[in-house]
């Protein structure tokens, strides 16, 4: 299993190679660059802030320095943001995104496996197809919709919650909601899905015949089994979370990494777009990693060797 | 009793007839009352979009300096009000309407026709082709191509070639697995192995085995695909990057409404609506199609 690990992660060198060598390549074929402001510099401090930052040097050995810092982890100077360097803003940013998508995990989780649960129970029956029509609702109704109705609701016309920012945790319940409900709809529909498929099986039947009660036959016998699918769309969840965050974060402000990213991308900030590209891209590797091996550890039909 | 009676009665009389695969499919859908009804909304939608707008005293990118924050209101023609420069809502809604399901159904189409080449060139070779080209697949998967296209987006200008482009690439991966892992194991079915005991040819197994097999996933997932890339020219043109003024598409719409939300909360609503309902009503044609298709779920 550790083996197994070890080799998924240096498997997913050339993929993170490979989008590095991306990204460098449209950042630096784009026109336009980080310095270009409304006022000209004077050529001297161009020259100068050029030299700086290594973009008077031909491509290729930007492109080689660029690889051997990565290699170490350092994902050089920010070009905005003077001061900071684009691991301090990952390290500043990153803990806010992550809290943000873990609350919007839990909060998927939390209600939309018992209502799949709920639906399964009752299939075919008003509560099954009302809860799998609002379940439909949730995945139609994008998160950037979703939040500024939300906002209105609650904030603009009535003064139950905060509107923006992050002072409180009272502050995380709308971009919660926004980011997780989507996720919470998916949740639900699949666990619904895979609970039928168990309870027709044959194994629940013999524990039925065997005379178990009911409850133990649901909840040591059929849910676990049942809850693989949805074990498994955490790793499709998790890259979800990350691109709807750049959204949430970017309408409430909140100064999370998906909002420095689409700034930086504005601003042709081209190490700290680089750095948390990269960044986002390792997280998927290292996310999709732990989901398969919890995966393992659920169903020991699935071994990896 | 006398009904069920004259029908078997009706059913004796009548010749003994086959249903093909679609047919039955085709009757299963109609009893989805969800999809049907739907399907109805989304025709509705799709004729209110292409005409709607020649209905209209109005036109979208005109300014109505008489009619600024106007509320929805019949006297006057601006249906669902106007913006802060007093554009007519109604028309430009139907105008964003144009563009993002324009988009929806373009893009879906290229990712359709990279997607199913790629798929069933990969399954039928089979072997080492198909190592190398889902290896590729696979890492492409790996990619966080939103960053990518917002960086295109950002770098290369707003215009709406590049977002098919753009849009089109992402969605074929999915197309091409979902095509490849089909051809594989039909290859290999029970009921192609049985056509074939029974004397039918190879074209005739691919023709009437193979491809009706084939067909109705990738049916299910161009519909389920349609929504999905709506769902992501929003998102760019929400946060600035898709269609630029005086054009629109919902996504920009909904945006302009978010920022004047307290003021014209009529500007968020009604772009959210439609877009809304756009999306509800492709996920559920979607949902029933599978149902239809597949029915050893049901």
């Amino acid at each position: 299993m550790i083996g197994y690990a070890v080799r998924r992660l240096l498997g997913a060198i050339p993929t993170l190679f490979i989008l590095l060598t991306l990204a460098f390549a449209l950042i630096r074929t784009a026109p336009g660059g980080p310095f270009d402001l409304e006022k000209q510099l004077p050529p001297e401090i161009e020259a100068n802030l050029q030299a700086k930052y290594h973009l008077d040097e031909p491509l290729y050995q930007q492109y080689g320095r660029y690889l051997w810092d990565v290699a170490r982890f350092d994902f050089g100077p920010s070009f905005q943001y003077r001061d900071l360097t684009v691991n301090q803003l990952i390290a500043d940013g990153f803990p806010v995104s992550l809290r943000l998508g873990a609350f919007s995990l839990l909060f998927a989780l939390m209600f939309g496996v018992p209502a799949g649960l709920m639906a399964a129970f009752r299939q075919n029956r008003p509560t099954d197809y009302g809860l799998m029509t609002l379940a439909m609702l949730g995945i139609s109704i994008p998160n950037f919709v979703l939040a500024p109705l939300l906002i209105l609701l609650m904030a603009v016309y009535n003064d139950w919650l905060p509107a923006g920012g992050l002072g409180s945790p009272l502050h995380y319940v709308i971009p919660v909601i926004a980011l997780g409900t989507a996720m919470m709809a998916y949740v639900a529909r699949l666990t619904r899905g895979a609970m039928i498929e168990v309870l027709r099986s044959n194994y629940v039947r013999t524990a039925r015949a065997k005379g178990l009660p009911t409850r133990v036959i649901l909840f040591r016998h059929a849910l676990p089994a049942a809850l693989t699918p949805v074990v498994s769309f955490m790793g499709p969840a998790a890259a979800g979370i990350i691109t709807g965050s750049v959204v949430i974060e970017t309408i409430f402000g909140i100064p999370g990494l998906g909002r420095f990213f689409v700034q930086g991308a504005l601003n042709r900030d081209y190490t700290l777009v680089m750095g948390v590209v990269l960044f986002y891209g390792m997280l998927i590797i290292v996310f999709n990693l732990l989901v398969d091996l919890l995966y393992a550890w659920l169903d020991p039909r699935v071994a990896y060797k | 009793m006398t009904k069920s009676g004259e029908t078997l009665q009706q059913a004796a009389s009548e010749s003994v007839k086959g249903r093909s695969l679609w047919q039955d499919a085709g009757r299963r859908l109609v009893k989805n009352r969800a999809a049907v009804v739907s399907a109805v909304i989304l025709g509705l939608l799709v004729l209110l979009v292409i005409f709607g707008p020649m209905l209209s005293p109005h036109d979208y990118y005109t300014q109505d300096y008489d009619a600024i924050w106007q509320p929805p209101t019949l006297s006057d023609g601006h249906l669902l009000g106007t913006d802060s420069i007093g554009r007519d809502l109604f028309v430009r809604t139907l105008a964003g309407g144009r563009i993002s399901l324009m988009i929806g159904l373009v893009a879906t189409l290229v990712s359709l026709i990279i997607g199913v080449a790629y798929g069933a060139i990969a399954g039928y070779f089979g072997g080492k082709v198909d190592t190398i080209m889902m290896r590729l697949v696979d890492i492409l998967y790996a990619m966080p191509f939103l960053f990518f296209v917002i960086l295109l987006m950002v770098f290369f200008g707003r215009q709406i070639f590049l977002i098919f482009i753009a849009i089109g690439a992402i969605n074929w991966l999915d197309m091409a697995r979902i095509v490849r892992g089909q051809t594989l194991s039909l290859k290999n079915k029970e009921f192609v192995e049985a056509a074939r005991m029974a004397g039918a040819s190879s074209a005739s197994v691919i023709r009437r085995h193979i491809v009706p097999n084939l067909l109705g996933v990738v049916a299910v997932y161009v519909t389920l695909t349609i929504p999905q890339v709506i769902l992501f020219e929003s998102f760019l043109s929400f946060l600035g990057l898709g269609v630029q003024e005086p054009a629109t598409s919902w996504g920009s719409l909904v945006k302009e409404g978010a920022d004047e939300m307290s003021r014209a909360p009529w500007l968020l609503v009604y772009p959210a609506l439609a877009l809304a309902v756009t999306l509800f009503c492709f996920n559920f044609i979607g949902d029933g199609l599978r149902d239809a298709l597949d029915p050893k779920d049901r």
